[in-house]
Parts: C-alpha cells; structure tokens; sequence
C-alpha cells in the first residue's frame, strides 16, 4: 500500500490537502504533487518543468502566510520527504533541507546538540527557512537562521545539482532569496551545545520603554535571548532568556502591582472598556503557564524551549485565519514604527498583539539586498510583527489586506522593509526595494530561470504579466 | 460528516499547523501530507467524502499523537472512525463483557506465556485478576476493539478492572496494566541501561495523567524511550488494526529501527504487548514485558 516509490500523486485527496497554506488567504489545488526523496528528483522535475514551462511551487511546512507555498496549478513540489540529519561534526550539522526546526532539534538532542537560531515555528522546514531569513529570541546574538547556512547543495531552476560555500556569489542569492534563484536540497548549519534556558519576563506599561530596555539588553549583550510582546498597548511584557546564570539587567520594567493598579484606575475611569478584562485573563492564561509547565520546566529552566514556544505560538496565534505583517525597521525608528502600527490595530481591530524582536546582521551580505534585511549600516534590524487576535471573530479578506497595506506603508514611511513580501504582498516589492534593485534581481531570475517556473507569481511578475 | 463545534466532527477547526505530522506514523513511514491528520483535515475541509480518501483513511493507527498536540483541540480519532463507519456503511454494535481482568486478544492468542506473570503482578498490588465466573486462562472472548477501530463496530464503554492490552481500550473503562506498573516500580528488578516502550495510546490519550509516570521511570533509570521532545509518545503501529490484523500491512520493522536509532540499549521492556512481539521480532534486541521483571 504505502509505496514509498510513488512519487507523483494527482488523486483528489492528495492535491486537496496542500489547499492553503498557514496564513489561510490564498487557495489553490495544483495539478500534481511531487515529493522529492533526493536532489536527483527535484533535478528531474525541474527539467522538465523547465522544457515544458510548468509552474513549479515548493513547499516545505506549508506556512507561509501569503500563499507563497500555495499552487494554483502546475507541480506542488513537497520537499519533506528530504529529511535527514547527514552527518554532524559538532560544530555543523549536514542537514537535508526538507527537514522541519522539530526534526533537527529531535536529532541533534542525542548528541547534546541543538541548532543555532530557527524560527520559533519549528514546523518550518531548514530549506524554507532558509530563503527567507527565520528569526528566532536568540537573534540579537547569532542573527536570523539563514545567516548559519556555510554550505548548501542547491538544484538550480534548469535542474543542475551544484554545491555552494559561503563567499559563493551563487549561495548570496539562494539564501534571503524567496525560491527564486534555486532549490536547497542540503545545508550544512552551525549547531552548539544543547542548553536550557531560564526565561523571565518583565513587565511594563509604555511600549517605548520596553522597546528601549531590549534595545539596551541587546547592545550590552546582557541576556542570551530576548523579545518584546504585548497583551494591550499599554501591558507589554519583556521576555529575557538566560542560558546560564540568570543576571540583572538594566532595565526600567513596571512592578506587577503597579501595573494592576494603573489598569484598574483606567477601567474606574472608562467602565465601558471592563469587556477587556476577559480577554486579558484568557490571554494571561493562555500565555503564561507554559512557561511553568513541569513537564518542561525543571530547576528553574525550559528544557526544549523550542517545543514550548512553537506550540505556545500556534495557541496563542493560531487560528482559521493568521495575519501576521512584520516590518523590520532601523533602530532609529523602532519606537515610531510600533506606535504608528499599534494606531493601525486599533483601527482594524478591537485585540491585538504586537511582538518585536532585534536581529543581528553580518555586514554587508549580498544576501541582504532584496530581502527583509534594510540596507542600512546598523547592527542590528529591529522586527515587528502586528497580529490581531481575532477571538472567534471573522473579517474579510479585504479587511485584513487593508490592514496589512496600512502597515506596511508604516514600515515603507519609516524607511523599513517588510519581512513577508512576497505572495499577495508582491505589490509591496518595487516600493521596497526600488525598480533598479527588482530589475537587477529579476535579469539573474530569467538567467537562471529561463522559462519562469520555479515559484513563478511569488516575487517577480511572471514575463507574460511584465 | 459534519463539521462544526458541539457534538459534530469539528475536522472544520483544523488551522493547518502540522503539529500533528511530528509523530504520526503514517508520514513517518511515507512522508506524504495526505496521510496525516492534516492532511484529512484539509481534504475534508475541500469537501471530498469518504470514498475520495481511503487510503489516507486507513492510514491512521489512532495512536492518538494528532488529538494529543493539536492546539485546536480536533478530535482526529473520532473523525477517522466516523470515515470508516462511513466507508464500511453499517457499523453493528457491540458489547463486551464486564470482567475483572482483560487480557486482550493478542495475549491470549500471541503471548499467553505472559499470563502468569500479569497475574501474579496483579496479586502482589492486591487487584483480583478474576470475578466470579471469570477464568483468566481462556473465558475471555474478543472484545472487538479491532471492529471497532475497522469502523466494523460503534464502541461500547464496557467497565473491566485491569486492562492489559491498550487496543482493548477502544472499548473498556478501566485501569491500564501498564500504568499500574509504572505506580509500583519497586516491584521490578529494572536493570539500565534499557529502552522503554511505553504504551503510545495510553501516554497519548490519557497524557496529563499518565506522562507524569512514564517520566518518571525515564528519570529514575535514565533510559531511553519512545517518547518525543513533545512529551508524546511515538508508537511501531504494531497495536493498532493494521498491525494486529495484517490489512493495509505497515513497516513495523522500519518503525523499530527508526525508535531505536539512537538507542545502545541491549534490552528493551514494554508493558504493550502487540509492541513486544514487534520488538522481539524485529530488534534483534532481548525483549521483556514489564511483568516479566517483577522482583
């Protein structure tokens, strides 16, 4: 029955459950399914895709939020069957890329391993990942995940099977680069020693203050993580993550008492808003006992944090429809960007949360150009995500693609980018990056991809639309 | 089907995470969406029936991984079983006997060397094995738990004192043989290092309860077990209808080896007994059931 050898579906049942993808906006059924085992078969289905000018669209957890990894037609490419841990030296770890952040973290703890920074989404897939940044807590120190990728065996959208080393032009354009420029089949990632971690949080009443707080963690390299998340404009908590010894830190948070009371004068003095109280109770509770969980929590520390914050996020997040947009923004205009976009939510919605991060970048990387990393000579990228909190309430498309434009033309005032651009936010991309840099990038796409196949309508207009 | 909050088949409430792909035995042995919970999720969420999905249908082994970290709260196990009454179209009802002591089918028929033990076990913790009328050595009939998981049969809530074989559980309320092991570790001359299989149903359905003990037993011996960095456990798809019946036949030997990657333990001890014989099959590995190491 279950024919590992069969490659190539096109039954009903499994082209309808690559439907949509995590954000739940854009559906699609594609004509075919094709899941890779190896380099090899996605060489072949690239060639041929090419000769025939079929759209190929790879998929690897499914969550994007755009319908990046949704197929309206041609070949969905699930690459998850390519999911094995090669071979680990200690310092890096040989990887397959349709390995989900669950699957490396699950083979590397017998080895007292774990891998550097992942998204905090661990169903996400290394090779995914990898094309678009994948930012984690721990990304004010060791960057976005891209930025641990040293080597990567790529298919190239006419189906050659080539190896790239950092320093490679070839890999510059592979990572960050959004599926456009090739398929990572294999990447060698830098791991470190598996270690717990003690995490605190804080709280405190004025976003610029706690955006500030994390800004100083970060510069001082105080903590070993860290991230900003709301519950109300005006209830924000610092999460600190400590792997070692936990350290006092410099920061200026609000007693918890102090916070209570300050929301209990503003309920005294707006009655009407006391609808709030159940939703903060719920979000509380919701929020906060997984950090005390006892099956992960042992001595004071998370054990397998990444578990614990990836099924925490889809509890806390998830929902029949995730509308996630996220600028990433220059130190300079941190504050400004979450004020103007807290104004945005309230317009939109009633509940909302915000959580900012900060992102460590390595210079000036080609691989930075077109991507969610701004071109500027800072050390670090700030990162906000917006996402209302929907409490069963439904809106319409249109109504969350307002939003998201309002908040992305926050990002774009403030001389930002926004980290998920592509898919219905393609319109976003030239006034992100300029015609000259779009031009540029989409010459090297039609030179690599000379029939536009490979994740075809994600970025670049396809060359019939241009 | 129905869709929908109350008392309908909510696979409308899947968000399409895919949590539940982590350990589904179905993807790991083929790696294909579509045999997931997930993947039902979506097709039924396309409107496609029943007969648009056999094969991923009867891929479930109803481990109960999906129901377990679903954080949408689908009822993955109850949507497959109302798929297969649906295919097998008239589901009979069934009514297991009452008893002290169900041993289970695979016991009687595959490992009734087991029975002294399990019953001495039980004398020794002070649970009767037998009621009056009840004969241990070979009164009892069939359950039917595997008509049930066939979609051959609706399940019947029936009480029993001490169940001993997980698949039973489809049909009994009662007290799992293996949970009572692990309250009564000293019992045991457990010798590290070995590997652990612990009864995936059991650690899956009733985890809030049950994980707490087999933890312990990991933390007390340090040894390696089938349990995942979910604190969920990870089955060999022996004791489930397809394992135990031969229909839509799975990998067993893949999933042994796959559980034992990265175990150097020469022994391995379970309290499931469908999972016993898998491993004495195929590990290669000296294989114990829990009773056989009482003191």
């Amino acid at each position: 029955m279950y024919n590992r050898g069969v490659l190539l579906r096109t039954d009903r049942a499994s082209r309808a459950c690559y439907r949509t993808d995590g954000g739940q906006v854009v559906y699609g059924f594609p004509d075919a399914v094709v899941h890779a085992r190896s380099a090899e078969d996605v060489a072949q289905v690239l060639r041929t895709a090419q000769r025939d000018c079929t759209p190929v669209t790879c998929r690897g957890g499914g969550l994007t939020t755009e319908g990046e990894s949704v197929a309206a037609r041609g070949i969905l490419l699930d690459l998850k069957g390519m999911h094995r841990l090669i071979d680990c030296d200690g310092d890096t770890a040989w990887v397959e890329a349709g390995m989900t952040w669950h699957e490396v973290a699950e083979a590397l703890r017998p080895r007292g391993l774990d891998y550097t920074s992942a998204p905090l989404n661990m169903l996400s897939t290394v090779g995914g990942t990898l094309g678009v940044g994948g930012i984690d807590v721990n990304s004010p120190r060791h960057g976005c995940a891209a930025d641990q990728a040293v080597e990567l065996e790529v298919v190239t959208p006419t189906g050659d099977i080539v190896s790239v080393k950092e320093g490679d032009e070839y890999l510059e354009r592979v990572l960050f680069g959004y599926g456009q420029f090739g398929v990572i089949t294999k990447a060698r990632i830098k791991v470190r020693p598996y270690r717990p971690m003690a995490v605190r949080h804080f709280l405190y009443t004025d976003i610029g203050v706690a955006l500030a707080d994390m800004t100083r963690i970060v510069e001082e390299d105080a903590a070993d993580a860290c991230a900003v998340l709301t519950l109300r404009d005006d209830v924000v908590a610092l999460i600190v993550g400590f792997e070692g010894a936990v350290k006092a830190l410099p920061i200026r948070s609000t007693p918890e008492p102090v916070v209570y009371a300050k929301m209990a004068l503003q309920y005294a003095r707006r009655p009407w808003k006391l609808g709030d109280v159940p939703f903060l109770l719920r979000r509380k509770a919701g929020l906060l006992p997984a950090l005390h969980d006892p099956l992960f929590v042992h001595d004071g520390a998370v054990h397998d944090r990444t578990v614990v914050f990836s099924r925490l996020i889809w509890r806390y997040w998830g929902g029949p429809q995730v509308v996630i947009p996220d600028l990433a923004i220059t130190k300079a205009n941190f504050e400004a960007a979450a004020r103007r976009g807290i104004e945005v939510c309230k317009k939109y919605f009633p509940y909302f949360t915000l959580y900012a991060v900060m992102i460590r970048k390595f210079g000036p990387r080609p691989r930075y150009e077109m991507s969610a990393i701004p071109a500027t000579d800072d050390d670090h990228v700030c990162g906000i995500e917006f996402s209302p909190l929907l409490e069963g309430a439904r809106y319409s498309r249109d109504h969350f693609q307002r939003f998201k434009n309002a908040i992305y033309d926050v990002g774009l005032e403030l001389g930002g980018s926004c980290y998920r651009f592509g898919g219905v936010m393609k319109p976003y991309v030239r006034r992100m990056f300029g015609d000259e840099m779009v031009n540029r990038h989409r010459a090297m796409k039609h030179q690599l991809d000379p029939s536009f196949i490979l994740n075809r309508d994600v970025v670049f207009d396809p060359p019939e639309a241009a | 089907m129905s869709d929908g909050a109350g008392g309908g088949l909510n696979f409308g409430d899947c968000i399409g995470c895919g949590l539940c792909i982590l350990g589904c035995p179905a993807y790991e042995e083929t790696g294909f969406d579509v045999l997931t919970a997930r993947g039902r999720n979506k097709a039924l969420q396309s409107g496609l029936a029943a007969g648009d999905m056999v094969e991923p249908i009867w891929a479930c082994t109803l481990c109960g991984y999906c129901d377990a970290i679903c954080p949408s709260r689908v009822r993955n196990v109850d949507i497959v079983l109302q798929l297969r009454r649906d295919l097998a179209g008239q589901a009979i009802a069934s009514a297991p006997a009452a008893r002290a002591l169900v041993l289970g089918c695979t016991i009687r028929d595959r490992a009734p060397h087991l029975i002294p033990s399990i019953t001495e076990f039980l004398r020794r913790i002070g649970r009767p094995a037998d009621l009056p009328g009840d004969n241990v050595d070979g009164a009892e009939a069939c359950c039917g738990s595997l008509d049930v998981e066939a979609g051959l049969a609706t399940p019947a809530r029936a009480t029993a004192g001490v169940v001993a074989d997980p698949i039973c559980f489809e049909q009994y309320d009662a007290e799992c043989l293996g949970v009572l092991a692990m309250q009564h570790l000293d019992l045991f001359d457990l010798k590290p290092p070995f590997y652990y299989f612990a009864p995936h149903r059991i650690v899956n359905r009733d985890h809030a309860r049950v994980y707490p003990l087999y933890d312990a037993l990991r933390r007390r011996y340090g040894c390696d077990m089938n349990l995942d960095l979910n604190r969920l456990a990870r089955s060999t798809s022996a004791g489930s209808v397809q394992g135990l019946s031969g229909r839509n036949s799975r990998d067993i030997s893949a999933a042994v080896a796959r559980l034992l990657e990265h175990s150097k333990a020469e022994r391995i001890i379970t309290c499931s007994p469908a999972d016993y014989l898998a491993f004495r099959t195929h590990s290669g590995r000296e294989t114990l059931f829990i009773t056989e190491c009482l003191r």
